[in-house]
């Protein structure tokens, strides 16, 4: 029930677990930006070698991985048939002619062969990147520290970035204590003889009013409470307030920065030796 | 004369916001004047409604009186004037610990959660760290600083609530009904912590509750009874007053009125009668005048 609340998070201990949740913020833009860089065969070989060691640095379980791919099998179908099918037709190599509609000729080319491949790992890989870098290995807590010790620079220009950062973590603390609270009304609604399973969708929404009003009550009440002992912890907004956990810039994260920015290199220096002897590929 | 730590003058409160309407009958307070020396453990003991959990806000400001005037530590903190530095001040002499352990936890790391409060007051990082472990280890919940607190039972949230407080290193604790919601287990545990904080670091302690065998275990008793004080004494003396307790909806503790009920038919009882404990020494004590030492155990 519970662990719900840590999303994915997979407990493990490796190099990348151990990250500074800045690093792994930037690091995953850095990544992104790789991913929609690749030009080439070349390129992507990196781009998949790169986030197989990731995954394997990681320790998180492949099979883990692949499930979290598995939400977007429908985006990757959709993205690869709509290269194979609508890529540029003009000078291209065709293997399978459907016909012509519009003065455009439309079938399936070699070239959008290759672009419906290299579409299909850009998605695989960004997800899987994405997902090891953050959510399997960053604990909903650090992404928020992390988060909010980058972004602390707006407080300058008067954003209230610390204050944002404190109804993260209250939601996220509170997000187990209101699925009990759900678990808890919906018992007392059926022991009433509500009926939650069965009837049409509209029927089914209906019935989720008793349990929708209570636990609004409910939240509310208790964050009128968790407010007055805030106060009586000498609560009184960001100002003045220290942190127990630093968060600490290690060597490694530097390095860690270090090798995605040498990716982005490397697949820019592809990009560029190789252009006109491979394929390219947008 | 030195002055009282906490004193309260005349103090009287409504809930309605409306001066007009303040009838006498729209009092939850009514005219309450106490004084509490440091140091004291004092059990505010009284059934639903009457005021006590009333009472214990408006010692921390989280309610602002109707009338009357109330002076922590030498500062009259009801004085409209007061600034926000002395408010947070008035905050940190005294810490509050409340029913719901799960509505006063604003993290979901365990030690994080106890580092709030020194974190709100501005201390260093390693101060911080220093405080927290020494708190975690007074209410014996070390072993959990990394775990996440909702998956901890009432009794062990309830601690690391009370390790929160202590960690703010207050001269007084409030425990607002602090033991309600908790198993047996839990509430001794809380108790336990009660009376160690009491004993061992000389803080304050205000009990409130309804509960009459937690509050025998406090040196004075003040019993709230329809916004007004209706008795201030030592257990011993509180519950020899067992009618006039009657009236009002409480009773003493089995243990007690037992012994009260021997003494009423002419046992010679002598010495204390709060808690169990007290009451078979006393019982011993007794039998061993009449029989001359026949009992056994």
């Amino acid at each position: 029930m519970n662990s719900i609340a840590f999303g994915q998070y997979y407990q493990a201990s490796s190099g990348i677990h151990r990250m500074d949740p800045r690093t792994k913020i930037i690091a995953m833009l850095l990544f992104i930006v790789a991913t929609f860089l690749c030009k080439n065969i070349l390129s992507f070989a990196l781009l998949i070698l790169f986030t197989v060691v990731l995954s394997l640095l990681s320790r998180v379980p492949m099979r883990l991985i692949l499930k979290s791919i598995r939400g977007v099998v429908f985006i990757i179908i959709l993205a690869a048939l709509v290269n194979l099918f609508l890529t540029s037709t003009e000078g291209a190599t065709m293997i399978w002619r459907i016909g012509e509609w519009n003065g455009r000729e439309y079938g399936i080319t070699q070239e959008g062969i290759l672009r419906a491949v290299c579409m299909v790992i850009r998605i695989l890989c960004l997800i899987s990147g994405t997902s090891i870098l953050l959510t399997f290995t960053t604990t909903p807590i650090e992404m928020t520290d992390g988060l909010s010790q980058l972004l602390s620079p707006l407080m300058k220009i008067k954003i209230p970035v610390d204050l944002f950062a404190m109804m993260m973590s209250i939601a996220l603390r509170f997000i187990p204590t209101l699925i009990e609270d759900t678990r808890r009304i919906m018992n007392a609604q059926k022991a009433r003889g509500t009926d939650f399973s069965s009837g049409g969708l509209i029927k089914k929404a209906k019935a989720l009013i008793p349990i929708l009003i209570p636990l609004f009550v409910s939240s509310f009440k208790r964050g009128e409470e968790l407010a007055t002992a805030m106060e009586c912890r000498c609560y009184h907004g960001g100002a003045g307030r220290t942190r127990m956990n630093k968060l600490h810039w290690k060597v490694s994260d530097t390095m860690g920065l270090l090798l995605f920015a040498l990716l982005i290199g490397a697949v820019i220096v592809l990009n560029l030796t190789l252009r006109g002897v491979t394929p390219a590929i947008a | 004369m030195s002055v009282p730590f906490i004193q309260v003058e005349n103090l009287r409160f409504s809930y309605l916001e409306d001066d007009r309407k303040k009838s006498e009958e729209s009092l939850v307070l009514k005219d309450i004047s106490v004084q509490i020396e440091k140091g004291e453990y004092v059990a505010i003991l009284g059934h639903n409604g009457s005021g006590k959990s009333t009472f214990a806000r408006l010692l921390t400001l989280i309610l602002e009186p109707t009338g009357g005037k109330i002076t922590v530590d030498g500062i009259e903190v009801t004085d409209p004037q007061l600034s926000d530095e002395e408010l947070q001040k008035l905050r940190h002499k005294i810490g509050m610990v409340f029913q719901n352990p799960d509505n006063q936890m604003v993290t979901t790391i365990v030690e994080e959660d106890v580092a709030f409060g020194p974190e709100n007051l501005g201390l260093d990082p390693a101060e911080i760290r220093r405080r927290v472990d020494e708190a975690l280890a007074a209410v014996r919940m070390e072993e959990f600083s990394r775990r996440e607190a909702s998956r901890l039972s009432g009794g062990q949230k309830q601690r690391v609530a009370i390790a929160g407080v202590i960690a703010m290193m207050p001269e007084c604790i409030i425990f607002d009904e602090s033991t309600a919601m908790l198993d047996p287990q839990g509430r001794k545990d809380v108790l336990r912590i009660m009376d160690m904080l009491h004993r061992e670091r000389g803080i304050t302690i205000l009990h409130i509750t309804h509960d009459m065998n937690e509050a025998a275990r406090a040196d004075r008793i003040l019993i709230l009874s329809d916004g007004r004080i209706a008795g201030d004494g030592t257990p011993e003396e509180i519950f020899s007053r067992r009618e006039e307790l009657n009236r009002i909806g409480l009773d003493v503790p089995q243990c007690a009125g037992l012994m009260l009920e021997l003494k009423k038919r002419g046992y010679p009882i002598r010495g204390k009668i709060t808690t169990p404990e007290d009451c078979v020494d006393s019982l011993k004590a007794s039998l061993y005048l009449n029989g001359g030492g026949t009992v056994h155990g």
